[in-house]
């Protein structure tokens, strides 16, 4: 695995990136930001999510279709593409490249998930089809980089006591299977334009719901994220800066979001009032984007700045009609995508900076870390 | 110093030794207080998800759909239904009718299935229900006061995480509700209980309690932070009206436990006296006589460690809060591993990752002497009805309690509450108060049970607790003018359930001068009542009745409407 990952990382030419050139110089206070909200609708259901954008502002995600069914959409200019499946009933659209190729899971006839690629004008291609080993009961793949490599993994073996998942890259036809990292169990996240991954490794055999390490894995090896007090530290996302959100376990059981970035895991705290909070993307301006409940409960969709969380609800235009529970992903052009509930339904929904503001990364910097 | 050398030494050894021992305490003797465990029987599959059935018999099924029945009258295993789809790591509960409501399911680790479907016992035989909004692993469902079912949690799978859009299978319409105003995470397999005021209470696993008002498009509000903090893989009972106890958990694990009082202005959590043995992976089990039973789970650090194995079992009393340490079982029962209460009192255990197996525990009750008997008692009883139970044992009886079947995976039972009930001596038998409040008892089949003075309960009997329905309509009225200024009307009684008869006249004749507006009621009467006498009526005219019965669920429908002529007055 050290070799494949040092051809990778040398294939790519990436060698020590200047992380401070990449990070937007500290700006001061916010302002309110406004965005203007697009809602992308459905396939027809009652139900859309989005969990994807890319720079020139597709959107990827999953949505119910007339029949109730779940299946993969791309948002290019007005309504929802229909992505379809690979024989079944059920697709989900993780995340969309710059070149406009999609990334998910979707279900054969026989009902079994597959990792696909796709575009928007093309059918997904069963990743399966490429590689025997993808053939196993379940594989999906997660991310994908601008210059088209596909990251995933799969279940090994149909017994539940022998199952396990491995971590794969793909492109150009051929798939590198990057094992469970050391541990038992290994499930990759999120890739970057270095092709820098994270992800998490578990520690225990035969365990469903067991305690897991977050790892970056770059040039340098498997760098293991850290904890916040809990048994579980899940990144989610990178930026090209390795600059690597998510969420991690703290003492009570709840989730804090997290960044990690030079060697330092920080909890990014939740709304006042709140328990939990998640940590989704980052883009490379570093601003993240993520999910956290507060004082009134329920969770609210919020972007972090200067690393604590602010609601998204108060940057949205007044009288919207719609409460966004959570942010999924950011481009570095500020746009944002995730689900929130508008006339009673759960949907998709777009945010469009208006320039109206001045929107601060999750950090600016290498501020002291409190 | 060299003595204190060798001691410390011998400790050391000693300390060496047992760490790498299972806990196996030496057993007391007395069965009246230790219970007593049957050997294991063999089974087909690890059985990871299990159900008490109306039937009595239990439904069970491992990593798969293949589902089996054990008889606990003859411990014989029969090939149930399967569901179609892999309903490992689904949440499940009792519908109304019996029913069991299964959600969710298995595609891979943390990557669920949105399927729900019904499992009906007495046809052996599987309905799929309209999916939920997306895919659920590892969640829980929890029964309402009007016998919708809510569901929370579940991973949609490792990108989406977990499904934060609690969701209510509505029986009356067939269809799913979400509450889009709680969308919040929780943890996998939260513990979740309906509360006396009708919101549900998450107990935990979490640190953070809080309530779930699933009115409207639904609201949380905290409600208390527990001591200890997070308990993965402890147990949450509903012990007593509105009383949740937590146990055990975490990782390294803890023998702690605690207790809230929900009916308190300003609920807190409280420490009571710890277990002997620390442990995670257990289950907690509530017996006929208000105690809780805590078996298995492993007292090591690590998620699932079989070489920590705690085989003893420890029972909680809710009373004085203490605990007693009773029969030991023989193979670890951890992760993957279940308990349930059987109507015959002993309590069924089996399963966990690797153990093909159950084994029947005797409670130490079953060894106090005989057991008292219940005759008859109604298949289904209804909300502020009494009803009665026939023993030949009523004067010992002290306790009636009534045990909602249970439907137990992961360490959580998300069905088991307990009722007790009010009650009265009679001649051949026992008048019991129904229960009154939905929120305490919802819809669905429970556990009967009568308990003598020494806390010996009966075998159970099986009763559907549900909604009182308006009675049956009457039928066949007629009207009969006996003067010139009497009517007299009869008719049909059809129901069991009535309050009494509501009857209505018009004067004039039914479609032709007698609209359903012109009807008006005269009189009521009490039930089982068929006979009316309407006086003071004007001679010559036409006069239209109608009948209908009535009891606090409501009115019946109405009766056929007859009509009579007053005669004209002779001179």
């Amino acid at each position: 695995m050290a070799t494949m990952t040092a051809t990778i990382f040398g294939r790519w030419g990436v060698g020590a990136v200047s992380i401070a050139m990449l990070l937007v110089p500290a700006g001061g206070f916010a302002q309110d930001a406004v965005y203007a909200l697009t809602d992308l609708g459905t396939l027809g259901g009652k139900r859309s999510v989005a969990l994807g954008i890319n720079r020139a502002g597709h959107v990827v995600g999953s949505a119910e279709t007339a029949d109730g069914r779940t299946h993969a959409f791309v948002y290019l200019t007005s309504a929802l593409i229909d992505l379809g499946t690979l024989g079944g009933d059920e697709s989900h659209a993780y995340r969309i490249s710059d070149g406009g190729l999609i990334v998910g899971r979707a279900n054969t006839t026989d009902g079994e998930f597959r990792a696909f690629v796709t575009s928007a004008s093309g059918e997904p291609l069963d990743l399966s089809e490429l590689d025997a080993r993808l053939k196993g009961i379940f594989s999906t793949a997660v991310d994908i980089n601008s210059a088209g490599y596909v990251v995933g993994y799969r279940q090994t073996h149909g017994d539940h006591m022998a199952a396990r998942r491995r971590a794969f890259i793909y492109r150009n036809f051929q798939l590198v299977d990057f094992g469970a990292f050391g541990g038992e169990d290994g499930v990759v996240a999120a890739i970057n334009e270095a092709g820098q991954m994270v992800g998490y490794f578990g520690t225990e055999p035969h365990a469903d719901y067991a305690d897991h390490r977050g790892f970056l894995l770059d040039e340098t090896g498997l760098t293991d994220l850290g904890a916040l007090g809990g048994k579980m530290t899940t990144p989610t996302d990178l930026n090209d800066a390795r600059q690597v959100v998510g969420y991690a376990q703290v003492s009570s059981g709840e989730n804090h979001a997290f960044l990690y970035q030079a060697g330092r895991l920080t909890d990014l705290g939740t709304l006042p009032g709140g328990t939990q909070s998640y940590a989704y993307a980052i883009n490379n301006l570093g601003q993240a984007v993520g999910a956290s409940d507060s004082s009134a409960g329920a969770q609210r969709a919020v972007l972090f700045e200067r690393g604590v969380p602010r609601d998204l609800n108060g940057l949205i235009p007044a009288g919207a009609r719609w409460l966004l529970t959570e942010a999924r992903d950011i481009n570095d052009s500020g746009q944002i995508v995730g689900t929130g509930v508008f006339d009673g339904q759960v949907r998709a929904f777009l945010l469009t900076p208006t320039g109206a503001g001045t929107l601060l990364p999750v950090r600016t910097g290498f501020e002291t870390i409190p | 110093m060299r003595a204190n050398g060798r001691r410390l030494g011998f400790l050391l050894t000693a300390a060496t030794l047992l760490a790498g021992l299972s806990i196996r305490p030496v057993e007391a003797q007395d069965l009246s207080v230790v219970g007593q465990w049957s050997s294991p029987q063999a089974w087909p599959v690890t059985a990871v998800h299990n159900h008490m059935l109306p039937t009595g018999k239990v439904l069970f099924w491992g990593y798969s759909d293949e589902a089996w029945l054990w008889d606990p009258a003859t411990a014989g295993l029969t090939p149930a239904a399967r569901a179609g789809y892999n309903t490992f790591c689904s949440g499940h509960s009792f519908l109304p009718d019996g029913r069991l409501l299964v959600t969710g399911g298995h595609i891979s680790n943390d990557v669920g299935l949105s399927n729900a479907a019904t499992y009906d016992a007495a046809s052996d035989s599987w309905v799929r229900l309209p999916n939920m909004n997306a895919g659920r692993w590892y969640p829980t469902n929890t029964t309402l006061a009007n016998g919708d079912v809510l569901v929370v949690s579940g991973d949609v799978d490792t990108v989406q995480g977990v499904n934060r859009l609690p969701q209510i299978w509505q029986g009356a319409t067939g269809a799913w509700r979400d509450l889009t105003g709680a969308q919040l995470a929780l943890p996998l397999y939260p513990f979740m209980h309906l509360a006396p005021n009708g919101r549900v209470f998450a107990s935990g696993p979490s640190q953070v309690s809080w309530y779930l008002d699933t009115t409207g498009s639904g609201s949380w509000s905290a409600v208390a932070n527990s001591i200890y903090g997070f308990r993965p893989y402890g147990s949450s009972v509903l012990y007593d009206d509105g009383k949740v106890f937590i146990v055990g958990g975490s990782d390294p694990p803890t023998n702690t436990a605690e207790v809230i009082d929900l009916n308190a202005s300003t609920p807190a959590w409280r420490s009571v006296s710890p277990m002997t043995y620390k442990r995670r992976q257990i289950n907690a089990t509530l017996l006929p006589d208000g105690t809780v039973l805590v078996t298995g789970g492993s007292s090591s650090p690590g998620f699932n460690e079989p070489a920590g194995a705690v085989y003893a079992g420890e029972l909680w009393d809710p009373v004085t809060e203490t605990w007693t340490t009773v029969a030991s079982f023989t193979q670890y029962r951890g992760y993957h591993s279940f308990t349930l209460l059987l109507p015959d009192g002993r309590v069924l255990s089996g399963g966990g990752d690797a153990s093909m197996s159950a084994e029947v525990y005797s409670p130490g009750y079953l060894f106090k002497g005989a057991r008292p008997v219940i005759t008859s008692a109604p298949s289904t009883v209804t909300y502020g009805q009494p009803f009665f139970v026939t023993t030949a044992d009523a004067a010992q009886i002290s306790r009636v309690s009534l045990l909602r079947l249970s439907s137990v995976t992961h360490a959580f039972n998300m069905e088991q509450r307990i009722n007790r009930l009010a009650f009265s001596a009679a001649a051949g038998g026992l008048n019991v108060a129904g229960p009154t409040n939905s929120n305490l008892s919802p819809p669905g089949h429970y556990m009967l049970f009568i308990l003598n003075g020494s806390g010996v309960p009966s075998v159970a009997k099986i009763v559907r607790v549900d909604t009182a329905a308006p009675p049956a309509a009457p039928s066949g009225l007629t009207a009969t003018a006996k003067s010139a200024t009497r009517i007299d009307l009869t008719w049909t009684d059809n129901a069991a359930t009535e309050d009494g008869f509501r009857i209505e006249r018009c004067t004039g004749v039914v479609n032709v001068t007698c609209a359903d507006a012109d009807f008006a009621q005269i009189a009521q009467t009490g039930p089982n009542t068929t006979t009316y006498s309407d006086t003071g009526l004007s001679a010559a005219t036409a006069y239209s009745y109608r009948v209908r019965a009535f009891n606090g669920a409501g009115n019946s429908a109405y009766s056929n409407a007859a009509t009579a002529i007053t005669p004209v007055p002779l001179l």
